[in-house]
């Protein structure tokens, strides 16, 4: 049995690393109410890329359940939901940006999950990467009747996990949201953890 | 009134368009039921394009409507909906291409919107979107007008027959100078469009254009 090869990652910034297709991945809020912005991209071929889009069309759901797979956009499997006992996530929503902290009224640099995102492709050799919109685990956005929805905190507490299967050899991303001015990240942006088996 | 295009797009195929800031962009559903995959990329920019994620957050909805200012990558507002008769379109699903016919119809060689897109802003100075050099994707996620996909309570998602009458139509103002794409969309397996693809116009004018 192959040991588990855990990856740290400190509040506000991100990682990226590359997965055999079998592989499981676990991440793990430590402290409670943070967001992970996750991304997978087809090792390759990093323009095949896990696709918010075109997972909703192939599940006929805003939200894949534990069973159900995200799908790139050519519409293969890319990851698979295995475990996920708080399964309150978004996935319509765009990663938090430089522009995104400059509509909020930021002054000067913020960290965000687009940058933690190039920098971690950068760091690993793979070069710049677009950001695709983001699978964003535990981000909190509840929906209401008639489509609209509003920004609340992750539901999540110390220790809560969600457990993944990956389907192809993939270069996986993941940045602990730095979101600090809104609820999105409970006004607390703190660490996560990574296990891959 | 200057009208600077005035296009019908066949049923099935795609077209392109210029627009400059201040310009109104008029999409007409010619026959009902039939939705039109729609881009629009900055002229000067198409690293920059209207972002169907972003047009959520800045909406806090799945669902845009008149008086909306749409939004790029780059959170800057680039088309407001200044009139809609229709009132039902899409910001969820993607385009159908070459893949969803081939793999998941066993139709190769279908007409898509993607490819329909590709050939509308071809030869407007965009074809480095054909090496996949902006951004990565070929064509941005599209805003499917006319097109009904109704969310429900737990989250499924429908596709269901369009809800537009004939000559049912949406006006956007550019907020910025765009260069973008329509396609009918050619998908006449599953019944989005009625089965059997139709034409919609296109017209960019200096003006709203209501009377079509």
């Amino acid at each position: 049995v192959a040991e588990p090869r855990e990856i740290y990652i400190a509040p506000r910034t991100g990682v990226a690393f590359r997965v055999d297709a079998g592989a499981e991945i676990t991440i793990v809020d430590l402290q409670g109410e943070q967001p992970a912005d996750f991304w997978a991209f087809f090792e390759n071929d990093l323009g095949e890329y896990l696709s918010s889009q075109h997972t909703r069309m192939a599940n006929m759901r805003l939200m894949p359940l534990v069973g159900e797979s995200f799908y790139t956009n050519h519409r293969r499997p890319i990851i698979t939901i295995l475990e996920d006992p708080v399964p309150v996530h978004d996935f319509l929503s765009p990663s938090c940006d430089p522009w995104r902290y400059e509509e909020l009224g930021h002054k000067g640099w913020h960290a965000s999950c687009q940058e933690n995102l190039e920098l971690a492709m950068k760091r690993e050799g793979y070069g710049w990467v677009p950001t695709p919109q983001p699978f964003n685990i535990w981000t909190n956005f509840p929906l209401k009747p008639g489509g609209t929805f509003e920004i609340a905190r992750p539901a999540t507490k110390a220790g809560d996990f969600i457990r993944l299967r990956v389907d192809m050899p993939s270069v996986i991303a993941v940045s602990a949201c730095p979101q600090d001015i809104t609820l999105t990240a409970g006004l607390n942006p703190t660490d996560l953890l990574v296990r891959i088996i | 009134m200057a009208i600077h295009t005035d296009i019908v797009v066949a049923g099935g195929y795609g077209g392109g368009y210029h627009a400059r800031a201040g310009q109104y962009i008029t999409v007409v559903d010619l026959q009902g039921v039939q939705a039109g995959d729609f881009v629009a990329l900055c002229a000067d920019d198409p690293g920059e394009y209207l972002s169907a994620p972003h047009c959520r957050e800045a909406l806090l909805s799945l669902f845009p409507r008149v008086g909306d200012k749409l939004v790029t990558n780059r959170r800057r507002p680039i088309l407001e909906i200044m009139n809609d008769t229709v009132g039902t379109h899409d910001m969820t699903i993607p385009a159908c291409d070459p893949t969803r016919y081939s793999v998941e119809f066993g139709v190769p060689g279908h007409r898509n919107c993607l490819e329909n897109m590709l050939e509308g802003l071809r030869g407007r100075g965009l074809e480095v979107l054909l090496g996949r050099a902006v951004d990565g994707l070929d064509v941005p996620e599209p805003m499917n007008l006319f097109q009904n996909t109704p969310v429900v309570a737990d989250g499924r998602v429908g596709i269901a027959e369009g809800t537009s009458q004939p000559g049912g139509l949406i006006i956007f103002r550019a907020l910025l100078d765009v260069i973008g794409a329509l396609s009918s969309c050619p998908q006449d397996m599953i019944p989005s469009n009625g089965l059997r693809p139709s034409p919609l116009r296109l017209i960019v004018a200096d003006e709203p254009v209501i009377e079509v």
